[in-house]
Order: structure tokens, then C-alpha cells, then sequence
């Protein structure tokens, strides 16, 4: 349970990191999306046997942490689980794929372990691309920015909905379980015994809060749809789009 | 379950991100004409319930995998099908984003394979014609339909795979293994789905979507709006507090059919060139290098010796160099900006 919620909030975590006041974390959202989708999907696009390739590509990943002052242990510990899962399907890939690659004149390998690499990296920098734009904008302004892309409302009002009711949720198990920890004095879980009165004291504590919640939503205004900032292009945001677009032109250029 | 943008094609993944938006565009509409005002929150509080719930892995008896809820049919039976499956699209985009789990390019593949197939084949075809009359015949039409969407899941990411063509698992190794532990999930995750919605279907009827009607009769006063809003939270939290205790840390049952067929392999290493050029796999890539970005191979098999060295090596080092660089200088910046 500890590792779901310490899962969970790093949702707060991240929140916390897209609202501080770097360059690049001021930046419009729609600029950072487009280049997230335009960068995952070149990354996509690079063949499975394309190692130097898909090595420079993670130019991109390097320059926006920098730019982001975004802390790489954290970054890096969010990613571990992630890049496991998603090269876990290249993992036969040096079994299966057994053609020789000549890498100098003394060194031969196997084509499957050049493909599985490739795999690895590929989902090594797709999550830190995902990661540095959470990382650097906050959930309000993504949505704004899906919205400007013509994402309908209705699907980026729901993202917010939630995203605001997972925080709670994890919240009142967290403060429960902790009450339960400090008067129990024990690691092994939650006693079969007290699970009836626990459930019931997140009745009572969930249902106060989601009243209130609620009522507070009405309270100000609520009526279906989230108000955002309007947020405005500046030069910058023009510096940042050009910048990448250029150097996404290089590296397909270079490589094609 | 949950597919990652390093092994799809950006093909693959547009055609399915394209259809996944076209379904979604469907359900916009069909809600938008519906009592969306009535129900934002509702659908908010079980989505996250949902999100909590496929953050648990049980334990599939007698294979050593486990498994997570996909929660798709859950979805449609609380909030209706086309509720049900926006509600997915926001729990998948919020994995994606924040958690890394399953890619933005992979968006449309896990949209398809967990909701689609869920909300729009499972719901109406299986769980709807079976679920009229008593509680017994919603049981059976819950199981039926769960595991039907699930198997229907599988064998999209199995098909999805392979048109991508970036991993070198054989076809049919890979869907002998993938269906029959999806099935045993999918067992235990419609018994979840039975547990909760006969739960719901005992203490408090009028969260379930009603299907004949096609609404939430019970929405019509605040009260009974309310009620539902706060019973859901509730539910999340006795999964998320509970039963999260008994969670898992067996492989998934993605990760078990690659385990299992890593042992098969390996045991058959002699023969596996021949099988591997499946001629799903073969018509994937020659579409994907008529279409493709970046369609050239850098390293050269040994039987193409031309171009070996001066292109894998040096290609390979002079990345590397730029990434070092860029790296250096990135840690550097950093050193500067803390001193």
C-alpha cells in the first residue's frame, strides 16, 4: 500500500516541479506538447537496427532537463519502471535475431542485441519526453493547451476532474493508514479484525470530504467546465519551437 | 497490458491514435446531447477509482503471473458506454502522462485495446442481451463480457506488435501465450467486477447505468447525485486501502508470455531464423520503409560488407560523442546555476 500511495504522489511531486519558474517551465503549453508528439514519434520512426541513430536522439531529452532545471535523480527514478516495461518486449530480440553485425573488423555481434538497444533507448527517451513536459507544465495549463489543439473539452475537463480526485483519494488512505500505523505498531498490514471499522472511517471521512468538495466546486461557479488562464505567444516560445524544429530538421537530414 | 511507443510503428500508432479519435469524437457527441453537467463529477470520481484499481496487480493462481484490472467494463456499466469510454481515454492519457505507463504514441492502440473493445463490443454485444432480468443472469453476462473484452484486448496488442515489427517475437509463440494468460485475468478480473457491481447492485442500484433507459434514472434530485459521488469514493478507497494488500509482485501477464516464450526460445535457438519472418511481419516492414522517416538501416548484416565500417562505428562513436557533449555541458550549466 506505502509503494501505491508513494506512487501516487508523485502526481504532487511532478505538480510541484511544473510549477516552479524556469525558463522553460514558462514556455506555452501547446509549443511544449507539439514538440513532445513531434519528438515521440521521430523517435518512433528510427529503424530497430539504428543504434547511432536512436543514441542522438537523446540530444533532446539532455538539452529540455538542463533547460528545465528538472532534478535528474527524481526524473530518473520515475523512468526505472517505465523503460523496463517498455523494453521488456525487445528482450528475445538477441535470441531470435541471431544475424551477425560486423562493429569493427575483430568485433561481431549479434543483430538482436543492436535491435534490443535500440528498443531500450527508444523507450528510455519517449518516457523522459512524457516526463519533461509534466515536469514543466502544470496539469491546468496542458489541458489549456489540448484544448487550443481542438481536444474537446469534455475529455480535458475530465483529466482535471480527476487528476484533482486522485490526490484526494490518496490523501484520506494516507491519513487513515497513518493513524492506523501509529495506534497498531506494526508493518504486516491491516488486521483482518479492524477492516470493518476502517472502511467505515473512510465512509465517514470520504463523505464529508466529497460533500464538501463538491459543494465548494458549485460554490464557485462550477458548471461543468474548468476556467483557465489565457495564456499568450511570446518571442521566446517562437526562440524554442524554431530552435527544435531546426534541429529536428538536422537530424532527420543528417540521418536520412 | 499497456503498450509503450518504443514498439510501435509512429504507422501503427496513427492509424490507431486516427480511429481511437474518430470512436472518441462518437462518444463526445453522443454525451454532449446527454446530461453531461449531472455527471462530470461522477464520471471524475470513477475514473480515479479506476485508476487506483489497475494500479493493483493480483496474483493469477497456478502461473506465477499476475494481473490488473483493465476496467473497461466497469466503466460502461457504471457510467454507460460512451461515458464509459471517455472515462478510459482520461485514465490512459493520465497513465501516459504521469506515469510513464503505456506511451502518447501508444495512446490510440491502449485506447482501442482497453476500451474500445470493452465499452463498444463487450458492453452492448455481450454483457447487455445476457444481463436482463435478475442478479444471477448480470453475473454471467459480467464474466462473459469481461473476458471476452479482455481476450479481444490481447490479441490487439499481439496483432499491434507485430504489424509494428519491432520485436522478433514469433506470431503465433506470442499469442499462444498471451491469450490463454489474459484469460485467466480476465477470470479473476470479471469476479472483481462481479464482487463490486453486484455490491453496488445490493446497497445502492442507482449507481449502475441503466441500460434500458439508457440514463441515470436516479440522477434526477442532488441527493441521490450526491449519494453516488460520495459511494464511489468509497469503493476506491476500500480497493486502494484494502485489497491493495494482497497485491502482487508476480510479472504481469504481458511480462510472463515474454518469459515464457524467452524459455521456449532458448531452448529452440537453432531454428528460430527460419520462423521469425512471419508474413505479417514482412508486409509491416515494407510498409513502414516506404513510409517511414528514416527508412535506411545503419549497422550492414556481415553478408553486406561494403559499408560496415565507416558507417556502424563511426555513426554509433560520433552519436555517443554529441550525447557526452550535450550531457557534459548540461551537468555543467547545472553546477553553474547551483554555484
Amino acid at each position: 500500500m506505502k509503494k501505491v500511495i508513494h506512487t501516487l504522489f508523485n502526481i504532487c511531486h511532478i505538480e510541484e516541479l511544473a510549477r516552479r519558474d524556469t525558463w522553460l517551465n514558462k514556455r506555452h503549453s501547446v509549443i511544449k506538447i507539439l514538440l513532445t508528439l513531434l519528438y515521440i514519434v521521430l523517435v518512433a520512426s528510427v529503424d530497430k537496427y539504428d543504434l547511432s541513430r536512436i543514441i542522438m536522439a537523446g540530444v533532446y531529452p539532455v538539452m529540455m532537463i538542463t533547460a528545465g532545471n528538472i532534478p535528474l535523480k527524481e526524473i530518473g527514478q520515475k523512468m526505472i519502471i517505465p523503460v523496463l516495461m517498455g523494453a521488456s518486449l525487445g528482450v528475445l530480440n538477441p535470441l531470435l535475431d541471431q544475424e551477425s553485425v560486423m562493429i569493427s573488423q575483430s568485433v561481431v555481434i549479434s543483430a538482436g542485441w543492436i535491435s534490443f538497444l535500440t528498443i531500450f533507448l527508444k523507450s528510455l527517451w519517449s518516457v523522459s519526453a512524457a516526463l519533461i513536459l509534466v515536469s514543466t507544465t502544470p496539469i491546468e495549463e496542458i489541458t489549456y493547451g489540448l484544448n487550443k489543439l481542438k481536444v474537446p473539452k469534455l475529455i480535458t475537463v475530465q483529466l482535471l476532474l480527476m487528476f484533482r480526485y486522485i490526490t484526494i483519494l490518496v490523501g484520506e488512505i494516507e491519513r487513515i493508514l497513518i493513524a492506523y500505523s501509529m495506534r497498531a505498531m506494526t508493518n504486516k498490514g491491516i488486521d483482518h479484525k479492524v477492516w470493518g471499522s476502517l472502511i467505515g472511517q473512510f465512509f465517514l471521512r470520504t463523505s464529508d470530504r466529497s460533500i464538501k468538495l463538491f459543494e465548494a466546486m458549485k460554490l464557485r461557479g462550477f458548471d461543468g467546465v474548468f476556467k483557465t488562464n489565457h495564456q499568450n505567444f511570446v518571442a521566446a516560445d517562437g526562440v524554442l519551437l524554431s530552435f527544435w524544429l531546426m534541429l529536428f530538421g538536422v537530424f532527420i537530414g543528417i540521418c536520412g | 497490458m499497456h503498450m509503450s511507443d518504443a514498439l510501435i510503428t509512429p504507422i501503427v500508432g496513427g492509424v490507431t491514435l486516427a480511429t481511437s479519435v474518430g470512436v472518441l469524437s462518437y462518444s463526445t457527441k453522443k454525451l454532449e446531447s446527454d446530461i453531461l453537467d449531472k455527471r462530470i463529477a461522477y464520471m471524475g470520481v470513477v475514473s480515479a477509482f479506476v485508476f487506483a484499481a489497475q494500479m493493483i496487480n493480483f496474483s493469477i493462481p497456478g502461473t506465477g503471473s499476475s494481473g490488473h484490472i483493465g476496467g473497461g467494463l466497469l466503466l460502461a456499466i457504471l457510467l454507460g458506454p460512451h461515458a464509459g469510454f471517455l472515462a478510459m481515454a482520461t485514465v490512459l492519457l493520465t497513465q501516459a502522462l504521469f506515469f510513464a505507463d503505456g506511451g502518447l504514441l501508444a495512446f490510440g492502440c491502449n485506447l482501442l485495446n482497453l476500451g474500445f473493445f470493452t465499452c463498444y463490443v463487450a458492453y452492448p454485444l455481450i454483457y447487455k442481451p445476457l444481463s436482463k432480468g435478475s442478479k444471477k443472469k448480470m453475473c454471467v453476462g459480467i464474466m462473459l463480457a469481461t473476458i471476452i473484452g479482455l481476450q479481444l484486448g490481447s490479441l490487439g496488442v499481439v496483432i499491434e506488435t507485430m504489424l509494428s515489427g519491432r520485436t522478433d517475437l514469433p506470431f503465433d509463440t506470442f499469442l499462444l501465450f498471451m491469450q490463454p494468460i489474459h484469460l485467466a485475468i480476465g477470470l479473476v478480473e470479471g469476479l472483481i467486477t462481479v464482487s463490486v457491481v453486484g455490491f453496488l447492485y445490493e446497497r445502492r442500484e442507482a449507481l449502475l447505468f441503466d441500460f434500458f433507459s439508457e440514463s441515470f434514472g436516479h440522477f434526477n434530485t442532488a441527493k441521490m447525485r450526491r449519494r453516488a459521488f460520495q459511494g464511489f469514493f468509497i469503493v476506491a478507497l476500500i480497493i486502494g486501502g484494502v485489497f491493495s494488500q494482497f497485491a502482487s509482485s508476480n510479472p504481469d501477464g504481458l511480462e510472463w508470455s515474454i518469459d515464457r516464450v524467452v524459455v521456449e526460445a532458448s531452448e529452440t535457438t537453432s531454428n528460430v531464423g527460419d520462423k521469425k519472418e512471419t508474413g505479417i511481419k514482412k508486409s509491416a516492414e515494407e510498409l513502414q520503409e516506404a513510409v517511414a522517416f528514416l527508412p535506411d538501416y545503419d549497422f550492414s548484416k556481415k553478408s553486406n560488407e561494403d559499408s560496415v565500417l565507416g558507417t556502424s562505428v563511426s555513426g554509433v562513436v560520433g552519436s555517443l560523442i554529441i550525447l557526452i557533449t550535450i550531457s557534459l555541458s548540461g551537468l555543467l550549466i547545472r553546477k553553474f546555476q547551483q554555484s
